[in-house]
Parts: C-alpha cells; sequence; structure tokens
C-alpha cells in the first residue's frame, strides 16, 4: 500500500491527508426520514473521509445526525421511513480498481483497489461487509446483547460467521467435499444459521467425535478473542449470562464480538456512554491498544468533547445533519473556528467556570422537516450575520487539514473584521 | 388582574416556611444505614444483605450544596432517598431544619453510643428527635417535611406521566402542600413556568411534545412549586446533552440564589459536581470515603479512590493516570476493613486483607501465573471467618509447597506484596491449610485538616 501517491489526490471535496491511504469516502450523503408531518432532513450533504488506521471522532448533540450517518455505513436505517436521496458512502474492497486494474487512478484515489458504494449493494453483499470488514460498538451492551443466550453462545456466533472455513479444516473436514454427507451435516453444523436438527444431527455417534472437535475449535477461539479485550478469567466468563457481567465487562463482551474478523473499520456509538467513568477511561485505554494491534480505523461516535481529545486523530464536528467543522484533533482544541464548537467548549463545566455561568448554547436544535436553508446553526449563534439564514456556507479549509462551514470564514480568503475579535474573546 | 396578582403574592409570602424558621443546619445525619435483606429458600428466610448505605455521618448547612459523587452501585441514591424519606433507613437518623444550638447537642447525644447514655441524655435524644427527626416527627410536622424537601428524577421522562398535561404535573403538589386558591392556580403555574425558563404556552402540552432539557425544566418548577428549602437533585443532567446540562446547571443557580434552596446534587459526574456544589462527599460502596471543600477534593485529594476517580476523568486534568483493578465489589459481602482496599493502588498490609482476596487473585491470575493456576487448580473448598481463612485440597496436592509458596518471596507475591505481607499465620493440617490475616477494623473518616475527613488508614493518626 503506497501512501505517498496521495499529493496527487485531484478530487478536493474532502480533507487529504498525506500519511495514511484512504479507507472510506462519504460523498454528499443525504438521509430523509419521512413523516406525516413532512420529510425530517435528518443528514444534508455530509462528505468526509475515513483513512486507515485512524480514529475519526463524530461529536454533536443529540438529533445531530451522528448515529445515522455511522449507520447508514451497515445499511442500519430502515428504508423506509428512511430515504437517501442523494449521496454514497465509497468503502475500499479486496477487489482490484475495474478501471485501471490495480495501478492506481483517480477513480480509486490511487490505492488500486476498487471503491464500492456501501449504499447500494444488495443485502446479500452488505452481509459480507457487516462484521467482516466494518464492525460496530453499541452504546448500551445490555441492550445489544442477548439476555437468553451465555456469552460463549453468542461470541461462537461471530466466530463461525468469520472463521467457518478454518475450524472445519482444523477439525479435519474439507470444507469443499459437499458430496460426503457426513461433511455436510458437519459443515452444517458449523455454520452460524445451524437450526436444531442440525444440532441433533451431529450428536449421532459417527459424527459425535467430529462434533466435539469443532465444538472445541470454537470454544478455544471464544475464549481466546475474549482474552485479547482483558477480560479476567475469560473460561469462566464464557459460561455466562449477561446479566451476570458488570457494564464495563459487558462492553468488553461487544467490542470483543466486533473484534472476531478483525474489521477495517469499527464503529463505535457511544461505547461508554452508560459506563462509569472510572470504567470508561479502562475501556478507551482497550480500544487504543485494540486499534493498534489490529490496525483498525475507528469511527467513535460520542457527545461528549472532553474524551475526544483522548482517543481520536482527527474530529468532525456535526450540527442538526450537517457538518460543522473538520480538524485534527489538537487544532480543535488550539483554535476551534465554528460558533458551534465554541459553544460545546463553552457547555463543558471546568475549574473556571465554578461558581460562576456557563456559556452554553442557547435555543434547541432547529425543526428538521423545515430547516433554514442557509447554515442550520443560525438560529442559535451568537455571531449570526445577515446573510447567513439565507446562504449555504459551504465547507472551506481555513488551515491545512481544518475545515468549517461558516460564514465568519469567507472562501475567498477575505477575513471580516468580527472573527480576529471573537478568537482572542473565545480564548 | 393586579388585585389578584397581589393577593397570591400575600397568600404566598404568608405561607413561606421559611419566614418562621431559623436553622443553619437544614440536614444533619447521623449513622445513616440502609440494608435491603435477601431472603430465599422457601420459607423466604433472611439469609443476607445488601449494604447499600452503611453508617454514613452528614450535614448540609443552608443554602448550600453538597455534591455526592461516586460509581453507579455506590449507594449514592439510596442515600438521597433516604435523606428525603422516600426511603427509611435500617439504622441511624436525620435532622431536618436544626437551630445551631440544637445541632451541637444532637451531634454530642449522636456520638455517644446508645448503652452508655443516661437516662437524662436518653430523654433529651427522644425529645430532640420527635422534634426533629424526620422519620420520627408528627403527621402534621412530617407533611411540613415532605413540603420543605423536594426531589428531582435522573431522568424525566420517566418521571412525567406521559397522560397528564404539564399543568396537572405541576398543580398536583400545589394542591396538595399549599393553599394556593383553584381560581389562581393557572397564575401561580404559570410563574413557576416562567422561573424556570419556560411559559404559560406550555400549560397544555403533553410531556412528549417537550425536548429533554424541557421536561427537566418541567420537573425542576414541580420541585420548587411547595417553596421547599431542600431539594435533592439525582443526576439531574446525566440524561442530558453537554448544550442542555449547562442550561440547566445556569437554571439551578439562578434558582438557588433567588429561593435561597439547598441542594444534595448526586452526580458520577466529577466536572458537574465541581460546578455546583460548595462540599463534596465521595462515595464508595455504601461508605464516604472522602469529605473535603470543592477546591480541596480537586486540588489536593487524600482518599486513593478520589484520586483514580479524578484521573479516570477526562473533563478534568490531573497529570496522573490511575487504573483500578477490577470491578467494584459485591455489597452484598463487601471486603472487610477499607472496603476499597481490593482495588487501592495505595494498598498496604494493614488494610484489611482476608482469604477471599487471596482466593480472588488466585483466580484473576490462574492462567497469567503458574504458582496462581497451580494452587487455584487444587482448592477443592474454601472457608472463610472474617479474617482466617481455610482452603481444602484435593487430596494429593501438595500442601506444604502451597504453604512455602504464601510464605516465600516469588513471582505469586510480586501481583499484590500487601496481601502476602497480611498473612501472619500459614497453618498445615492434612489437606487443609489455615490462613490468618491481620485483623483490622473499619476506617472512619478522620480530620487531616480543617472541613477535610478522610476514611483511610494511610492517615491515621496525622
Amino acid at each position: 500500500m503506497d501512501s505517498g501517491h496521495n499529493a496527487k489526490m485531484s478530487d478536493s471535496s474532502s480533507v487529504e491527508s498525506p500519511r495514511k491511504p484512504l479507507l472510506a469516502r462519504v460523498e454528499d450523503l443525504n438521509l430523509h426520514f419521512d413523516t406525516k408531518y413532512g420529510a425530517v432532513q435528518a443528514l444534508d450533504g455530509i462528505s468526509f473521509d475515513v483513512f486507515e488506521q485512524e480514529t475519526v471522532a463524530l461529536v454533536g448533540e443529540t438529533g445531530c445526525g451522528k448515529s445515522v450517518t455511522a449507520r447508514s455505513f451497515l445499511q442500519l436505517v430502515e428504508t423506509p421511513p428512511g430515504r437517501y436521496p442523494a449521496g454514497e458512502i465509497r468503502f475500499k474492497s479486496e477487489r482490484e480498481c475495474d478501471s485501471c486494474g490495480g495501478a492506481g487512478c483517480a477513480e480509486c484515489y490511487d490505492s488500486g483497489r476498487a471503491f464500492d458504494d456501501l449504499l447500494a449493494m444488495s443485502s446479500g453483499e452488505m452481509q459480507g461487509i457487516r462484521g467482516d470488514r466494518i464492525a460496530m460498538v453499541f452504546q448500551d451492551p445490555q441492550q445489544a446483547l442477548n439476555p437468553s443466550l451465555t456469552v460463549e453462545n453468542q461470541v461462537a456466533e461471530s466466530v463461525l460467521v468469520n472463521h467457518h472455513e478454518e475450524i472445519l479444516e482444523e477439525a479435519g473436514i474439507a470444507p469443499g467435499k459437499v458430496d460426503d454427507l457426513t461433511s455436510r451435516l458437519l459443515d452444517a453444523y458449523a455454520s452460524p444459521s445451524r437450526k436444531w436438527y442440525n444440532r441433533v444431527i451431529a450428536e449421532a455417534p459417527l459424527l459425535r467425535s467430529k462434533k466435539k472437535r469443532i465444538d472445541a475449535l470454537v470454544h478455544e477461539r471464544v475464549v481466546d478473542i475474549l482474552r485479547r479485550t482483558q477480560i479476567a478469567n475469560p473460561e469462566e466468563v464464557s459460561r455466562k449470562y449477561p446479566h451476570e457481567l458488570s457494564g464495563g465487562m459487558q462492553q468488553r463482551v461487544m467490542i470483543s464480538m466486533a473484534l472476531v474478523a478483525e474489521p477495517d473499520l469499527l464503529i463505535a456509538d457511544e461505547p461508554t456512554t452508560a459506563l462509569d467513568v472510572t470504567i470508561q477511561s479502562r475501556i478507551i485505554e482497550l480500544m487504543s491498544d485494540l486499534q493498534e494491534e489490529f490496525n483498525t480505523s475507528f469511527l467513535y461516535i460520542t457527545h461528549d468533547l472532553s474524551l475526544v481529545e483522548d482517543i481520536a486523530d482527527r474530529v468532525i464536528v456535526m450540527y442538526a445533519g450537517a457538518i460543522a467543522e473538520v480538524s485534527e484533533v489538537e487544532q480543535l482544541y488550539d483554535n476551534p473556528l465554528h460558533p458551534y464548537t465554541w459553544g460545546l467548549f463553552n457547555s463543558i463545566p471546568t475549574a473556571d467556570t465554578v461558581g460562576g455561568r456557563l456559556q452554553g448554547i442557547d435555543g434547541s436544535i432547529p425543526d428538521l422537516t423545515n430547516p433554514p436553508e442557509g447554515c442550520r446553526f443560525c438560529t442559535r449563534c451568537p455571531e449570526v450575520l445577515d446573510h447567513c439564514p439565507d446562504v449555504d456556507p459551504g465547507l472551506v479549509e481555513v488551515e491545512e487539514g481544518h475545515q468549517v462551514a461558516c460564514h465568519l470564514y469567507p472562501a475567498d480568503g477575505s477575513e471580516p473584521s468580527k472573527v480576529a475579535a471573537i478568537e482572542t474573546d473565545n480564548d | 388582574m393586579t388585585s389578584s396578582t397581589q393577593s397570591l403574592e400575600q397568600t404566598l409570602a404568608s405561607e413561606d416556611p421559611r419566614d418562621a424558621k431559623t436553622g443553619n443546619v437544614l440536614l444533619q445525619a447521623h449513622g445513616l444505614q440502609r440494608y435491603y435483606p435477601i431472603t430465599g429458600g422457601p420459607f423466604k428466610r433472611h439469609i443476607g444483605d445488601v449494604q447499600a448505605v452503611d453508617g454514613v455521618d452528614l450535614r448540609i448547612e443552608r443554602g448550600k450544596t453538597l455534591g455526592l459523587v461516586g460509581e453507579s452501585g455506590c449507594g449514592k441514591s439510596t442515600l438521597g432517598r433516604l435523606l428525603i424519606g422516600l426511603d427509611q433507613p435500617t439504622a441511624g437518623s436525620i435532622y431536618f431544619d436544626l437551630p445551631e444550638d440544637a445541632a451541637a447537642e444532637v451531634a454530642d447525644l449522636e456520638a455517644t453510643p446508645a448503652e452508655e447514655r443516661t437516662d437524662d441524655e436518653e430523654r433529651r435524644l427522644t425529645e430532640l428527635r420527635s422534634q426533629y427527626e424526620i422519620n420520627s416527627l408528627s403527621g402534621k410536622a412530617r407533611k411540613q417535611f415532605r413540603r420543605n424537601a423536594q426531589f428531582v428524577f435522573q431522568n424525566p421522562t420517566a418521571s412525567l406521566n406521559p397522560r397528564k398535561l404539564i399543568r396537572d404535573a405541576i398543580s398536583r403538589p400545589l394542591e396538595l402542600h399549599t393553599d394556593v386558591p383553584q381560581d389562581q392556580l393557572d397564575d401561580r403555574i404559570v410563574e413557576l413556568l416562567e422561573q424556570v425558563g419556560l411559559g404559560g404556552d406550555f400549560l397544555y402540552r403533553y410531556p412528549h411534545m417537550l425536548s429533554g432539557g424541557q421536561k427537566q425544566r418541567v420537573a425542576v418548577a414541580r420541585a420548587i412549586a411547595t417553596n421547599p428549602d431542600f431539594i435533592v437533585l439525582d443526576e439531574p443532567t446525566s440524561a442530558l446533552d453537554v448544550s442542555v446540562q449547562a442550561q440547566i446547571l445556569n437554571l439551578l443557580d439562578d434558582l438557588q440564589d433567588e429561593l435561597g434552596l439547598t441542594y444534595l446534587c448526586i452526580s458520577h459526574d466529577l466536572s458537574v459536581i465541581r460546578h455546583l456544589s460548595d462540599d463534596i462527599h465521595v462515595m464508595y460502596l455504601g461508605r464516604i470515603a472522602e469529605k473535603a471543600d470543592r477546591t480541596t477534593i480537586f486540588s489536593e485529594p487524600k482518599h486513593p479512590y478520589t484520586e483514580a476517580l479524578l484521573s479516570s476523568s477526562p473533563a478534568i486534568e490531573t497529570g496522573q493516570s490511575i487504573h483500578l483493578e477490577g470491578d467494584v465489589p459485591d455489597p452484598e459481602d463487601p471486603p472487610t476493613g477499607c472496603r476499597f482496599h481490593t482495588r487501592c493502588h495505595k494498598v498496604e498490609s494493614f488494610c484489611g486483607w482476608n482469604g477471599k482476596d487471596l482466593y480472588n487473585l488466585l483466580k484473576r491470575l490462574e492462567d497469567r501465573d503458574e504458582h496462581a493456576r497451580r494452587v487455584f487448580g487444587a482448592i477443592d473448598d474454601a472457608e472463610y471467618d472474617g479474617f482466617d481463612a481455610t482452603f481444602t485440597f484435593a487430596s494429593g496436592a501438595d500442601v506444604d509447597d502451597v504453604a512455602r509458596l504464601l510464605d516465600g518471596d516469588n513471582s505469586l507475591q510480586a501481583h499484590k506484596p500487601a496481601l502476602f505481607d497480611a498473612i501472619t499465620d500459614v497453618t498445615v493440617r492434612g489437606n487443609a491449610l489455615d490462613v490468618s490475616f491481620e485483623p483490622t477494623a473499619v476506617p472512619v473518616c478522620e480530620s487531616v485538616a480543617p472541613g477535610h475527613e478522610v476514611a483511610c488508614f494511610l492517615y491515621d493518626g496525622e
């Protein structure tokens, strides 16, 4: 994978990083939900990139569209009522690029691999992506885990989906031999979609020894993946039901399920919101360790800006279905540009605000069935200009790797006098 | 209209309970304990207790905010419910609205163990209790207390009845606890809604038509409807976004100034606690670990648990990173001695180790340390009696060898030297091994500086 050619990339709608090859590109993503009061415009022209082995944080308030953006990667948004009027999520596939045959061209962003649109995939193709290429960890592990199955049974399902062939091979059954009845029955037993009768048949005297071997291999893998998420006593934990585990432990189980197939992209939707701070810090440390170990990219969704500093490489601040600011994490903390980002920072109680007032952001998110024509933040913005409600600002690159969608930073580079005053005020 | 507003103001002024009150100490609790019984077997026999709150003393002055912080399951919400009379303590007493001298007298009397009190003292205490202790109050005084103490719950969606209008939600406490006449009820409700930053147009809305922040404002309006002195805020902002959280925190601040409210703020979020509170109590597993004012807690935390809590909060810069091992222990069977010793990074041999800790350590290290694997694999049965434990080994296991492992220096001991230092005696009896640990009392809150108390053995005698 040669990343040296990235500078030549002609497409300029998103940030270009000279360091890492592109993994996914979201282009002009629009998502509407049809309701009886009209279409809720949940996403309005979202474009961003995810590079390999980096952590991107999506930050914003409830209802800003960060979760539906992430869910769109896996076609988890129900359509209808959801509808994509425009947009693509291009994700790097394992095939060679059709137009250049692996040499690298503009079509495949010089990677030599085809980029497929995740939104256009059939459900069968999508099933090949889920878990294997892109995995997801949800907010509330209590709800995401099945309460009636033991941890082993749930993790085993991911193991069977992703290591089906390997397990059969190790158990001494050639997966290709479909004409052999024993192999076929055992193949059905080791398949993730096995039925109750597959299990009964596998108990037959001739099959039982091989079935036990398969069980042992699956168990070995389950325990191994649990151990990698630093669960002490994986053997014991694997026999437990979710309700017997603490919240932090449940989230570790979720993470291990997501990592079974060593996905290229792991989407974490507020994975620590339901947890205590002490547990949260351990889960976050665990996730960054695993990122190094598995070379995975992270798309990390959170509403907590104070958390972002510890985990993310780049931050995308979203507001009401549109991107407000895209930035490297240090730049965002040193020099936040968008008034909404200032509001988010000012909302966090710190040592300086003690006893005083928090600035916060006045008002609440606009009605998305009829959002403002221009900048969606204009209804709450402290620095609103005359043309803000009517003209869409669009993302403008202000410094390298730092884009903002705000009329305070005009695209032609002319600087309104107001900006300087605000920046000093903000510091 | 003006005349009606005036008469309303008069009604409110005359019934304002604060006029009659002079007490400086709004709330004082002694030896609070709440055990939830666990029953089992066919006859629902009492087989144990969940020790949700165990021996908590606290004192809240009028107009101040006390912050209660701790991990989930540490008993902070239970404590909040006890203080407001939503739950009865199994032991201990809560005094509400005490004059300064009575407060000192109560503190004195409560400090004496019950069996050492003279008859006179006992009589005086009963008298004080019937006057101020919330669970001993008589009917009318108890109703007065109910009006004076209110609660704001964590989840506004769950605490507002979805089938009742906002007007009904707020009018109920007004009807029950105040003498606002029926025809002025709406005026008063609008006034309350305006006080929390909403307005009259919210009267005839249902909770689902409101955003989370607006719902929490309604919950606050309902709590201040009866002109209370004391409000318990149980995680008031944890269900809200940061920007909305900021609005609610500002509102709570304003109301405190305006109405002279006293808050007990319960939260697991240290930055919220720091913003709202004057004094902070850190709780761990049913006990208070550290009490201090806000600046002291954040600048010079003494208890190792407070240090760990501060370091793991991303919003607070501490410059150190402490990771707590393992999970919060089961409150049904809390650790002996200091309850935090199983996870403490500064733990010493005198912190209260026992056989169960040894067993858990072996279990945890089973697949990382060969000694642990050997010992743990051979254990057949374990019995604990306070600081003594008896491990029975499978026949054929070399018990002497295990005894030597517990005694000498080896890789097993390196994992938790303090635990092995605490072992005072190891005796081999056939297949069984008796292990004794250093007996330790329970750490109590001791003053390390004026207004700063820590329940930790490391600060004993300072």
